[in-house]
């Protein structure tokens, strides 16, 4: 039966944004994160990080989900572990399509931040350290707020990202309506059923209309950023 | 000297091209580190404020270990209360001028020693009108200002200036140097001043340490170094010269300043106006290029050459091949002439020898000089 209210578009709708968000909280400080130590550390292990890192943007996301079933499913020793210990379950939860989202957005995330970072001058913080600011004072000091513009846009590439994110999530955390069920996962479910066009289209156009406000936002900030990123550089 | 140094070096570091090994004290209120490029200048402040650690040896400022391989103990730069000015500012791009200031006084760890306030580093840098602006909008001696300031305001134990005149014209480079002179005399921390260029070091240095391909070829008080005739590095430059010390000025109005040397006169290029002569000037140092100082061997007469100096020869060093180096004595005092070595054969000039030295006043460089003329307008 095809629902002829709108339960299910604002299911979806709500499910995306959810799973959108949770996505950015744990993907944007990791990203930070990575985006530091590869643009600033160097150490032997470097080279597989990166890999590591970076495989999600090679992978098919299908691929992406799969070994995130096999590596924290309830038949893996993590997954029996999360639920028993910390009673955390991951597969076919809202959490858990957050993190599969998660992980797909991360390699874009970390690319634009560590590029960020990458164009300040690490003399700035040899200059902080010598007016007496400790390694975590300099990041939050002068290291975050000059990379302001790279994290902006990789929150947003991020939330963008996670919104439409199918082949991972589908794997993963399945597709539960009012759960895991997001946009992209309900137009995928309306087109398997016959007659369900109407239902796609309107799901694709809400998608659609999300997509740009996102991009609107991301523009604005964009040129606040740029604006203030201006303002301030040498 | 039986006082305990400011900065103890003794150090090696291997470096890409030259092995730096460096055994030093530092005792001076502004010592230059004065060498070529590549000679390992950085290196050492980058040691000194622990950019590098040191492959083996021991830093110690005062009593404190910064650095010392045989006990691991290494200071983090954070913790030196070192300040550091570069060559290019490195004012953070995100703080307007007050919060770069500010940066380093926020973050003062022990106020143990007196550091400036930042009403008085504001007021001797001439930062008020600059405050609110971003470094963007500043010009190159603008942020040179603010990151010097930025440096005293850090409560910081040692001022280490690296090449900070480097990237500026003439005209900016001779306003930060009477900064420099300034901070100098008004605050009381110790500089140490990394440079290649004699003029700076002229004009500020009272220590002088001569580096190169990571070796300490020198060191000492800058008038004893600049006075020898076989100082590496400085005694065969072609414009060699040295430094004389006045303690005493006489200034007539319209007259030429006249200074007085071991109790000789010593007329000098600077016309004496309606002004009066800071206290800081003295005693007041004169470069006489060696190439500029002719030797007679009787007091001369009708010349117009001001200068007649009685001085006796301590040693004649060759310079190059048709040259020689003079070292003359007066009194305590060091003077440098270049002649040749036909010319000296000739005279039979040689150690003990009473001789004249005779230099026009034009000759005479007086590195403060331009601060002392420029003070005079406002008094």
């Amino acid at each position: 039966m095809i629902p002829t209210d709108s339960t299910v578009e604002w299911q979806a709708i709500i499910t995306s944004l959810s799973v959108a968000a949770r996505s950015l909280a744990f993907t944007l400080p990791l990203a930070i994160l990575l985006g530091w130590v590869l643009a600033r550390k160097r150490f032997a292990g470097l080279a597989i990080l990166d890999a590591l890192v970076h495989a999600p943007l090679v992978l098919p996301p299908v691929v992406v989900g799969y070994a995130l079933l096999l590596t924290l499913g309830v038949q893996s020793p993590i997954g029996q572990w999360l639920d028993q210990v910390l009673g955390v379950r991951l597969v076919f939860t809202a959490e858990g399509a957050a993190l599969a989202a998660g992980i797909v957005a991360l390699p874009i995330m970390v690319r634009s931040i560590r590029l960020s970072l990458e164009n300040i001058d690490p003399r700035l913080e040899r200059a902080a350290a010598s007016l007496g600011a400790d390694p975590w004072d300099r990041f939050r000091s002068i290291t975050l707020p000059l990379t302001l513009p790279g994290v902006l846009s990789a929150a947003i590439l991020g939330f963008a990202i996670s919104l439409g994110e199918f082949g991972a999530v589908i794997t993963f955390a399945a597709n539960v309506p009012g759960e895991t069920q997001t946009l992209a996962l309900a137009i995928y479910s309306a087109l398997q059923i016959p007659g369900g066009e109407a239902l796609a289209l309107r799901l694709a156009m809400i998608s659609l209309f999300i997509a740009m406000l996102a991009l609107l936002a991301a523009e604005w900030l964009g040129r606040r950023a740029q604006r203030w990123h201006g303002k301030a550089s040498t | 000297m039986a006082d305990l140094p400011l900065l103890s070096i003794d150090v090696s570091i291997a470096r890409e091209s030259f092995l730096l090994e460096c055994r030093l004290d530092i005792h001076g209120k502004c010592t230059a580190i004065f060498g070529p490029s590549g000679a390992g200048k950085s290196t050492l402040l980058d040691l000194i404020n622990g950019n590098l650690a040191p492959d083996r040896g021991i830093i110690k400022l005062g009593k404190e270990i910064l650095v010392d391989t045989s006990t691991q103990a290494f200071k983090a730069p954070y913790q030196r209360q070192i300040g550091w000015v570069p060559q290019d500012a490195l004012l953070f791009p995100h703080l307007n001028v007050i919060d770069n200031l500010l940066f380093g006084h926020r973050r003062r760890r022990d106020s143990s020693h007196s550091s400036p306030s930042p009403h008085q580093v504001i007021g001797v840098l001439g930062l008020d009108r600059l405050l609110a602006r971003w470094p963007r909008e500043l010009s190159g001696g603008e942020k040179q200002r603010v990151a010097l300031g930025r440096a005293l305001l850090s409560n910081s134990k040692l001022l280490l200036l690296d090449e900070p005149l480097a990237s500026l014209d003439a005209k900016k480079r001779s306003e930060i140097l009477d900064l420099l002179d300034e901070i100098k005399h008004e605050f009381n921390i110790p500089i140490v001043h990394v440079t290649h260029s004699l003029a700076e070091v002229m004009r500020l240095a009272d220590q002088l340490v001569l580096i190169d391909q990571g070796k300490i070829k020198a060191a000492g008080s800058i008038e004893s170094l600049m006075g020898k005739a076989d100082t590496p590095m400085l005694s065969d430059r072609r414009d060699a010269g040295s430094l004389l010390k006045l303690n005493d000025l006489t200034l007539v109005e319209g007259r030429p300043a006249v200074g007085l040397l071991e109790g000789q006169s010593l007329f000098l290029p600077l016309q004496a106006g309606e002004w009066r002569l800071p206290a800081r000037a003295l005693p007041l140092r004169v470069y006489v290029p060696a190439h500029e100082v002719i030797l007679a061997l009787e007091p001369p007469n009708g010349l117009s050459v001001r200068n007649k100096l009685a001085c006796r020869i301590e040693r004649l060093i060759p310079q190059t091949s048709q040259t020689m180096l003079v070292e003359l004595a007066i009194g305590q005092q060091r003077l440098l002439a270049s002649v040749t070595t036909a010319a000296s054969e000739e005279l039979g000039l040689r150690a003990d020898l009473p001789v004249y030295a005779l230099i026009k006043s034009l000759s005479l460089d007086v590195p403060a000089g331009r601060n002392l003329l420029s003070d005079s307008e406002h008094l």
